[in-house]
């Protein structure tokens, strides 16, 4: 299917970027699963709707979500902000103008991923932001809420994070959906993290069934700084995460970390890759899934580690239960190593509940369902347990617990 | 460290030189260069083959002629031009009748291999099939054989002596259509081994064969077809080493296994073509499909020690298509200089309650690549299936790469599917505490590597374990960053 007849309803931007993405669009085709880095995803069912740029109207009470103690706020409505249920103090520029010249068209960290939907996003977003943290004190915190209002709505949003030398920035993003119908979220962000920064990008996906979300997150970090990605994915029809960081200096850290449920005929697919292009960094990945009804899940980590980055510790480790007959797991951590004194190492398994501990837990008068909620909890809590503070993994469960029904929530 | 410095380890290691890189000038007969439908004719009717086969190969051609060759593995290498091969060589002087009629200097080139028949006969038992450039020359102990109704031959005295066995299973497991070089072996396959054991026998001996590419400018495509009928057992050794050329040989073989109910078969390789100098002149392309198809409650075990070609392609895969079998895949793949090596297995649960393992080891030095890739595929209707895959590499320079391209797909909620993998060199420390106790640094990296590589080494038969380590020294000696 062409990428031309999908976005023939749409209007591009005006942005020389903007402009250039369109055309480098220009005949080309949606990866099938014949390409690698699409091999189990079907965007099928994506790319058969129509959709269109849709108003910043919209009627979810966000009181539920607002996370109390973080002063910034924004909200964008169908890939638009809007500035009267947002507040801050942050160094924002806004507007698709405010972001020419600090991104790229063609900006792909990741040889492997054709990046279509990040030129889309490029293409035909309707605004974009860019964030600068340069707080040298203390941790700057953000939420960004976005909606989408379904009814074909397509919400394209360009976002850039630049966190300056010593800055701190904790970013939380909810995607939620109201309405009716389908509707598409298309996310691009392009993290900058500078010397000695740290960026925390928190992504809560919890859209309802009839909704598509794929969400391109590239990042470049510099001498010893630090950017952890964490994607809680459930809800949406089919969810696609790309996250492509690359390191450029010496002692970078990145942390990638996801969990994902996917019930009735839902697909989350989690691409993450990680670059190592300089020498004494780390990298870490965990995710975990549990697939339930007749959901797919997919899991395909990448770690390059380039000739000459010595001294690199990169561990992927992918669980995933399956819980009914008819769900499907696909998991490919890969590894590319071309430098010699590295610890590297991946792990992937698969399997289902426990029958053991089932039986433990029934026998002492718990019922099976309650059994079934307290092993899914348990699984899944690793990766909230990677969080930085209690306070936040209590707010990511009690924000993910009406899309994850088998999560704990007191 | 020690005084040894890693340039003098490099340089060592450089000038490690292919040890089996002789010619043999027996006469033989070639065929002019190319591809086209009276090559395939013409290779046919030189072997006097029936019709079906000529068709089975001249569909193969057409199906070839519309593919393209694949470019997904992790490797670089020049394509090779198929216009500018030889499909047949033969050495001239076939059939002989009796091991005295061998020409000397075939027997020569045996004795070099280390594979003399003549000590073989006495000291093994194992009945060995040798394969020089596409002809089989001599197959011992095939009398001894016979008496338990084993059938172990050469593929073309098989297509005349047991022609309905060969129609029945041939590309039965590994399609004609099913790639590139698998289509090309079909067209063009010039002879290889055939093998059949009865229901309920096990082979008493270990079954070996031995390939060598001889004639410069040659392809060696054989195809093996192993059937072992229900409740029998089989182990069967392969070995491969070519001469030392500048131009790179194609050698794209085909092999095929049929483990029907209640059988075993053991497949183990060794395989030791020629690498190409250090500078990464010539060597083999190694592109070779084998595959097993396992019935109700048989097993198939693949074991495989790499350390030869140029550039290699290579997935013994098994398709665990009964119930309660068992797929095994034990690999030590050793690169070294400018060497490139894809490999790895495909485990496809079908049957339930079947299980797999996968244990591969791989080892880079010098400039090479060095890359595991495996299928786990468990279907839909594959109850109770269980795998376990472990993929360990070792760097040993900081200018090789060693890569892992795992593929797990799960559709079954009851299986139970682990996978690890870990890159990493040989420890300071290891080497530090070999020194300590008086083992020199050379000694101590085979002891290392030897130790690292046991859990393959272990699966392979006595004989095969030998030459699998001698191997391995000559490989790796000297080398560690």
């Amino acid at each position: 299917m062409s990428v031309t007849e999908f976005v023939k309803n749409l209007q591009a931007n005006n942005s020389a970027f903007g402009k250039k993405s369109a055309s480098l669009l220009e005949g080309k085709d949606f990866p099938t699963t014949r390409d690698e880095y699409w091999k189990y995803t079907r965007l099928r069912k994506l790319t058969k709707n129509e959709f269109t740029q849709s108003g910043k109207d919209f009627s979810s009470d966000l009181s539920g979500v607002w996370k109390e103690d973080y002063s910034n706020r924004l909200v964008i409505v169908n890939g638009k902000i809007d500035e009267s249920a947002s507040k801050y103090d942050l160094s924002i520029s806004k507007g698709i103008q405010s972001i020419e010249g600090e991104i790229k068209e063609n900006d792909n960290i990741n040889a492997g991923d054709d990046q279509i939907f990040s030129m889309i996003s490029k293409a035909y977003a309707e605004d974009a932001l860019v964030i600068d943290f340069n707080n040298q004190k203390e941790r700057d915190l953000l939420q960004i809420v976005f909606v989408n209002t379904r009814n074909s709505a397509i919400a394209n949003t360009l976002i850039k994070i630049k966190a300056s030398k010593n800055a701190n920035a904790r970013i939380i993003c909810n995607y939620i959906s109201e309405g009716a119908g389908v509707g598409f979220t298309n996310t691009y962000f392009n993290l900058e993290a500078d010397e000695n920064s740290n960026i925390e990008l928190v992504n809560l996906q919890a859209e309802e069934a009839g909704t598509f979300h794929i969400q391109s997150v590239n990042g470049t970090q510099e001498k010893d700084s630090k950017i952890s990605v964490w994607n809680f994915s459930s809800g949406a029809d089919l969810i696609r995460n790309n996250v492509n960081i690359r390191q450029n200096g010496k002692g970078c850290d990145t942390h990638v970390n996801g969990m994902y449920y996917g019930e009735e005929k839902q697909h989350i697919d989690n691409h993450i890759f990680i670059d190592h292009a300089s020498e004494d960094c780390e990298s870490n990945e965990l995710f975990k899934g549990v697939m339930n009804g007749q959901s797919t899940g997919v899991f395909n980590g990448r770690v390059i580690v380039r000739k000459d980055s010595q001294r690199i510790n990169a561990y992927q480790q992918n669980s995933n239960i399956l819980l009914s007959e008819k769900a499907t797991i696909n998991s490919k951590p890969e590894l590319e190593i071309y430098a010699d004194d590295v610890k590297c190492s991946h792990g992937s398994v698969t399997g289902q509940l426990d029958a053991k501990a089932l039986f433990y837990l029934k026998a002492r008068g718990i019922s099976e369902e309650r059994a079934k909620k307290m092993l899914v909890s348990s699984f899944l809590e690793e990766v909230i347990e990677t969080l930085p503070e209690d306070e936040l993994k209590n707010y990511v469960v009690s924000q993910m617990v009406s899309r994850i029904q088998l999560l704990d929530h007191e | 460290m020690a005084e040894y410095t890693e340039n003098e380890l490099a340089k060592d290691l450089e000038n490690k030189e292919y040890e089996y890189g002789f010619t043999t000038n027996i006469e033989s007969e070639k065929i002019p260069n190319g591809l086209n439908e009276d090559v395939i004719r013409m290779i046919s009717a030189k072997k006097n083959e029936p019709e079906w086969l000529l068709e089975f190969r001249l569909k193969s051609f057409q199906i070839w002629s519309e593919m393209v060759e694949p470019d997904w593995a992790h490797v670089k290498y020049e394509k090779p031009d198929f216009q500018a091969i030889s499909y047949y060589a033969a050495p001239k002087k076939q059939k002989y009748e009796s091991w005295d009629d061998v020409d000397p200097e075939m027997k020569e080139t045996m004795n070099k291999l280390g594979i003399s028949l003549e000590e073989q006969k006495r000291l093994t038992g194992v009945a060995v099939d040798f394969v020089m450039d596409s002809v089989s020359v001599a197959t011992s102990f095939k009398e001894k054989l016979a008496e338990l109704g084993i059938i172990f031959c050469s593929f073309s005295e098989a297509v005349q002596d047991h022609p309905e066995l060969v129609k029945k299973y041939l590309g039965t497991v590994v399609p004609q259509t099913d790639n590139f070089y698998a289509a090309l072996n079909s067209a063009v396959f010039s002879d290889g081994s055939f093998c059949y054991i009865p229901k309920g026998v096990r082979c008493p001996m270990e079954l070996s064969t031995y390939f060598r590419i001889n004639e410069a400018g040659t392809g060696q495509f054989e195809r093996t077809l192993l059937i072992a009928d229900e409740d029998s057992y089989v182990s069967y050794l392969e070995g491969c080493t070519a001469p030392q050329r500048d131009e790179n040989q194609l050698h794209a073989a085909v092999v095929e296994l049929i483990s029907l109910d209640g059988a075993e078969i053991k497949y183990s390789t060794v395989q030791n073509w020629f690498p190409g100098d250090k500078d990464g002149k010539g060597g083999v392309f190694n592109f070779v499909t084998k595959r097993g198809i396992c019935h109700t409650g048989s097993t198939i075990s693949w074991t495989q020690v790499e350390t030869g070609s140029a550039v290699t392609w290579k997935y013994p895969s098994c398709i665990l298509k009964g119930d309660n079998s068992t797929g095994e895949f034990y690999s030590v793949a050793v690169t070294n200089n400018h060497q490139m090596a894809d490999t790895g297995t495909k485990m496809i649960h079908l049957g339930k309650n079947t299980k797999s393992t996968i244990i591969s080891k791989g080892i880079s030095a010098g400039e090479s690549e060095n890359s595991y890739r495996g299928l786990v595929k468990i279907d839909r209707k594959a109850d109770n299936a269980r795998n376990f895959t472990q993929c360990d590499s070792l760097l040993m320079t900081d200018r090789s790469g060693a890569h892992t391209f795992p593929y797990i797909e799960c559709e079954n909620p009851t299986a139970q599917l682990e996978h690890e993998a870990t890159t990493s060199k040989i420890g300071e420390d290891q080497i530090f505490y070999c020194l300590q106790r008086g083992i020199d640094e050379e000694k101590a990296i085979g002891l290392i590597v030897n130790g690292y590589c046991k859990d393959v080494l272990n699966k392979l038969p006595m004989e095969f374990a030998v030459e699998a380590q001698k191997l391995l020294t000559i490989s790796l000696e000297g080398s560690v960053g």
